[in-house]
């Protein structure tokens, strides 16, 4: 044994880190979790990532939001989706459902570690539907949405966008030869797979709270009653997101008191 | 193969990494280094695959985020050098794997990082450095520095061969300048213990330089430069990119302890053949 095991927390006098693996449809996914030091919190934020590019791009801010919710009382946990990051599997076998799912499992993970806390899903951009999908399952019935692509074929049609943007309007790589598409060194999903159509689309059901924090006035949710938090400016990739993730805060923090 | 998330003590705070475990016998120490502005999964998780797939040969390997990147975001810098924290972590690591020779992977500004970490192993096995930024000498041009460089390496082949020893700074004038802090400097000096392989893309701004590293022979004793053709490796933002290193530093491993392990004397070998 070499000792690897047992130093997966840390702590100083205000706040305490776990990394940790779950499980989800057969793979182990990587979690990180952030909680005040000292008491247990009476709420905490399961946060769900978005894609591809995405992910990475949104993950140090991610990182930054999990910090500033511990500063305001409450704990946060951040994990890896299928196919990203530290968490196992291919992008190119993860479907829309093991991204979901995914979800659901790291809100369990996390009730196990802070059984006491009233954990809410929080979703950005893709990760705004699986954070949707896990609330469900949790019969949850407050969600935040942090500038949601809730419609699949839209987001993906997007990435294409983008990534012909980056390439000066050439071809995306792959696309031409036959071989998978790709987005900045990720796989793109076929625009004919069945999880992409348009009327693969969740939305929160009625009676809902919905947090819904997004650069200007956004699309109507369903049903739900929607508490939309205005920030200002447009969603443009790679640009600063800081903004979002505070108004997220602030919609957490007027939620808890 | 087992993966642990684990955070390492530093002076700047904690680090947070993964190592991963073979299933089998453990053969190797392996730590990759990703430049400071990314994470250490690698994009579309490069580092993240070869680290598993290198430990399907036997090794054990350390990913770490640099200090206030992704898991060690909770660290606090003190100084503008990321690399003093992940040396910290790296003697974390090597402390718990002593009994194992090191290799190091390095990509683009992590490759200098790596090839320091090389330097200061006691049992250095291998470097590989994945379109390494060459930094510059100071004040001199670069087609000089890269004549220097190649010849410092037959310098030093000629001095192992012959069992002389000469000072370093009468061997190596010009590199010796800038040996503690350059990549030129490193490199030379982990060559005398250990294989290095270098690996670019054809389409990488760097690779013109490389070329200028081979002997005509395509191969310089410990050191090996590898270019693929029809690719640009530099950040992988490709998939073809991402398949190539993965499939070439997981067999430039494999090589590595290949070798080795048809050597009478283990430690002989990793010090002085380089692998093909």
């Amino acid at each position: 044994m070499r000792g690897w095991e047992g130093v997966a927390t840390w702590a100083n006098g205000a706040l305490r880190r776990e990394v940790f693996s779950f499980p989800s449809g057969g793979r182990r996914l990587f979690g990180s979790l952030y909680a005040p030091a000292a008491a247990a919190p009476p709420w905490g934020v399961v946060l769900c990532p978005s894609w591809g590019i995405e992910f990475q791009e949104l993950l140090q801010p991610s990182h930054a939001f999990a910090r500033q919710v511990v500063d305001a009382g409450g704990a946060c946990l951040l994990y890896h989706p299928p196919g990203h990051g530290d968490s196992g599997g291919g992008l190119e076998d993860v479907s829309m459902g093991d991204l979901d799912a995914a979800a659901t499992d790291a809100v369990q993970a996390a009730e196990a570690r802070l059984p006491v806390c009233r954990w809410v899903a929080a979703g950005i951009r893709l990760g705004a539907r699986a954070a949707i999908h896990a609330a469900g399952a949790f019969d949850s019935d407050t969600v935040v949405l942090i500038q949601p692509a809730l419609r699949v074929d839209r987001f993906f049609e997007e990435m294409r966008s983008r990534t012909r943007r980056a390439r000066l309007a050439a071809p995306l790589p792959g696309g031409d030869d036959g071989e998978e598409e790709e987005s900045f060194g990720f796989p793109l999903p076929a625009p004919t797979d069945a999880s992409q159509r348009s009327e693969i689309e969740l939305r929160p059901g009625a009676g809902w709270t919905v947090g819904l924090v997004s650069h200007g006035q956004p699309d109507p949710v369903g049903e739900a009653s929607v508490d939309p938090v205005v920030v200002p400016g447009r969603w443009r990739a790679g640009q600063d997101h800081a903004p979002l993730f505070e108004g997220a805060l602030a919609w957490l923090r007027r939620s808890a008191s | 193969m087992t993966e642990h998330p684990v955070f390492i003590p530093t002076s700047a705070g904690p680090l947070g990494a993964i190592v991963t475990e073979p299933t089998g016998p453990e053969r190797v120490a392996v730590v990759i280094v990703e430049p400071s502005a990314d994470f250490r999964f690698g994009v579309n998780q490069l580092w993240a695959r070869t680290a598993r797939d290198l430990a399907d040969l036997g090794a054990v390997v350390l990913r770490a985020d640099h200090v206030g990147r992704g898991e060690s975001a909770t660290a606090t810098p003190e100084a503008p050098d990321p690399g003093e924290s992940l040396r910290e972590a790296t003697e974390w690591f090597r402390s718990r794997t002593a009994d194992l020779d090191g290799v190091y992977v390095g990509h683009c500004l992590g490759a200098q990082i790596a090839a320091g970490l090389a330097r200061a192993d006691e049992r250095p096995a291998g470097l590989a450095m994945l379109t390494p930024q060459l930094r510059p000498m100071r004040g001199a041009p670069v087609e000089r520095r890269l004549r220097d460089l190649y010849l410092a390496l037959r310098l030093h082949r000629l001095r192992a061969a012959m069992g002389v020893s000469i000072p370093r700074r009468l061997a190596y004038p010009r590199l010796a300048r800038d040996e503690d802090e350059g990549l030129v400097g490193a490199v030379v000096e982990v060559a005398g213990r250990a294989s290095v392989y270098c690996l670019f893309g054809d389409h990488d701004p760097q690779a013109g330089e490389a070329w200028r590293l081979r002997s005509p022979s395509g191969d310089d004793g410990n050191v090996r430069v590898e270019i693929v053709p029809g690719v640009n490796l530099h950040h992988f933002r490709s998939l073809s990119a991402q398949r190539e290193s993965r499939s070439r530093v997981v067999g430039w491993v494999g090589r590595l302890l290949e070798e080795r392990d048809r050597s009478p004397d283990p430690r002989a070998s990793s010090s002085t053949q380089g692998a093909g």
